[in-house]
């Protein structure tokens, strides 16, 4: 074996991972080769060094793109299961709710064909989904800077999201794919008063203004640009709802 | 009417598990997308679009094989795509060509009298062993990683960068001795032992 052959050997020599055979060979040839040891040494100091740096080495990934990973993942698994399997965990909710769900899943396909309390309902149930279903807001609340770039990026939308407001006991969690929207409406999950509130975007879609009581959810409805909005809270869980709207209304643009 | 927002999910699946499973290597994917794009933001989006893909080929996942691996091949083919798609040049990645320029830019070194490892372990700041690593070129540097940080076989590397196992050993090769020159340059230059 000469110094050539040993070289492409001399990688996997250093770190165990070469045959017995290709360590066997290299051996006899680094007894007479002085070059080669030295070659077998540069190996095995790098990665010596890269070893005990490893930890040191490694970097972090930014909280919100696992909060954001984790959502996806839930995305996935719940299209996967389809509706039907929905049925199933909606049995601690009203048979209407299974109704109006069944009817959404007929009418999927086309957004805007669906009148507003249906779609109304819809959302209602994509409220309950993502607070108490799958109890997913946890880990860290994101950012409104967060909260744009991700829509940005995911709907291609430059949008001002509203932000947490301590005087208006508002708090910004969370950003969702909304399921019943195929993907085409947006979820942002905010605590308002300590209560769970959801503002639904859906682009394209012009709504005149509402207040509907849909589901045991009070809804507020309006359309701004060419973007409707559904804020859905739980019936007479925020006694300031209307307060709360006022302030997306302004903010949301 | 409200529910307290902890409640869990009834029965965790096996998707379930494979999503959380795979959530476990996110900072280690964060760090090879970050190594591939250099940037913070497309490195996010890469992890991002590789997770999404991984989801959904699940059922080609073979339980009991190294998911890190599995993961990682999936974010470099993600990543070749992308600059396939931007019409960039292949080359960069598996021309030989280019490796030989590569191997030249190292050329220019003074050779070096032997050095006790302990005394360059000792000698190297974290700060300029990153630097040393960042200064490979990318082809070197990523089968380095994947061999020395991510302890990954070589058969697992090679599938990663989509190269012969040949291929992965020189590139190993070459980028530990570029690596050990420039930290033992960097030792020479600032008298550190």
């Amino acid at each position: 074996m000469d110094c050539r052959q040993v070289e492409g050997s001399l990688a996997a020599v250093a770190d165990g991972g070469a045959t017995p055979e290709q360590a066997a060979q290299v051996a006899r040839h680094l007894e007479s080769c002085a070059g080669c040891r030295q070659a077998l040494q540069t190996q095995a100091t790098a990665r010596t060094v890269l070893r005990a740096r490893a930890t040191q080495l490694a970097v972090t990934a930014p909280p919100g793109l696992r909060t954001r990973l984790a959502a996806t993942a839930r995305a996935e698994s719940a299209q996967a299961d389809g509706i039907l399997s929905w049925r199933g965990r909606l049995t601690a909710f009203a048979a209407a709710a299974v109704l109006v769900l069944t009817l959404g899943a007929v009418l999927l396909p086309v957004l805007t064909g669906r009148s507003t309390v249906v779609l109304a309902a819809q959302m209602a149930l994509d409220h309950l989904k993502c607070f108490v279903i799958d109890g997913d807001v946890r880990g860290p609340a994101i950012t409104k800077g967060e909260a744009e770039s991700l829509l940005k990026r995911e709907y291609g939308w430059t949008m001002s999201v509203p932000d947490s407001a301590p005087a208006e006991g508002l708090e910004l969690l969370a950003v969702r794919h909304c399921l019943y929207g195929d993907g085409l409406a947006a979820h942002l999950l905010y605590r308002a008063n300590g209560q769970p509130v959801s503002l639904f975007i859906m682009p394209g879609l012009t709504r005149p203004a509402a207040e509907l009581s849909v589901l045991g959810h009070d809804e507020v409805v309006w359309t701004a640009g060419d973007r409707t909005y559904m804020l859905v809270a739980g019936k007479g869980s925020t006694a300031g709802l209307a307060r709360v709207a006022s302030y997306l209304q302004n903010e949301a643009k | 009417m409200f529910f307290g927002r902890q409640q869990e999910s009834q029965g965790a699946t096996d998707e379930d598990e494979f999503s959380a499973a795979a959530l476990d290597f996110l900072d280690a994917l964060y760090g090879a997308a970050l190594r591939l794009t250099r940037n913070a933001d497309r490195a996010q989006d890469l992890v991002q679009d590789t997770y999404l893909k991984a989801i959904r080929a699940r059922d080609r996942f073979t339980p009991g094989s190294n998911l890190k691996a599995w993961l990682y091949t999936i974010l470099h083919n993600t990543w070749r795509n992308r600059q396939r798609d931007r019409a960039r040049s292949r080359v960069d990645f598996d021309s030989e060509a280019v490796e030989e320029v590569a191997q030249g830019s190292g050329a220019g070194l003074p050779a070096l009298a032997e050095s006790p490892e302990t005394l360059l372990l000792r000698a190297t700041l974290d700060a300029d062993l990153q630097a040393a690593l960042d200064a490979l070129p990318d082809v070197f540097r990523e089968v380095v990683w994947l061999r020395d940080v991510d302890e990954l076989s070589y058969q697992e590397i090679a599938t990663v960068v989509d190269a012969p196992i040949g291929t992965v050993m020189s590139r190993l090769s070459r980028g530990r001795k570029q690596l050990f020159e420039r930290l033992s340059m960097q030792r020479e230059r600032t008298g550190r032992v």
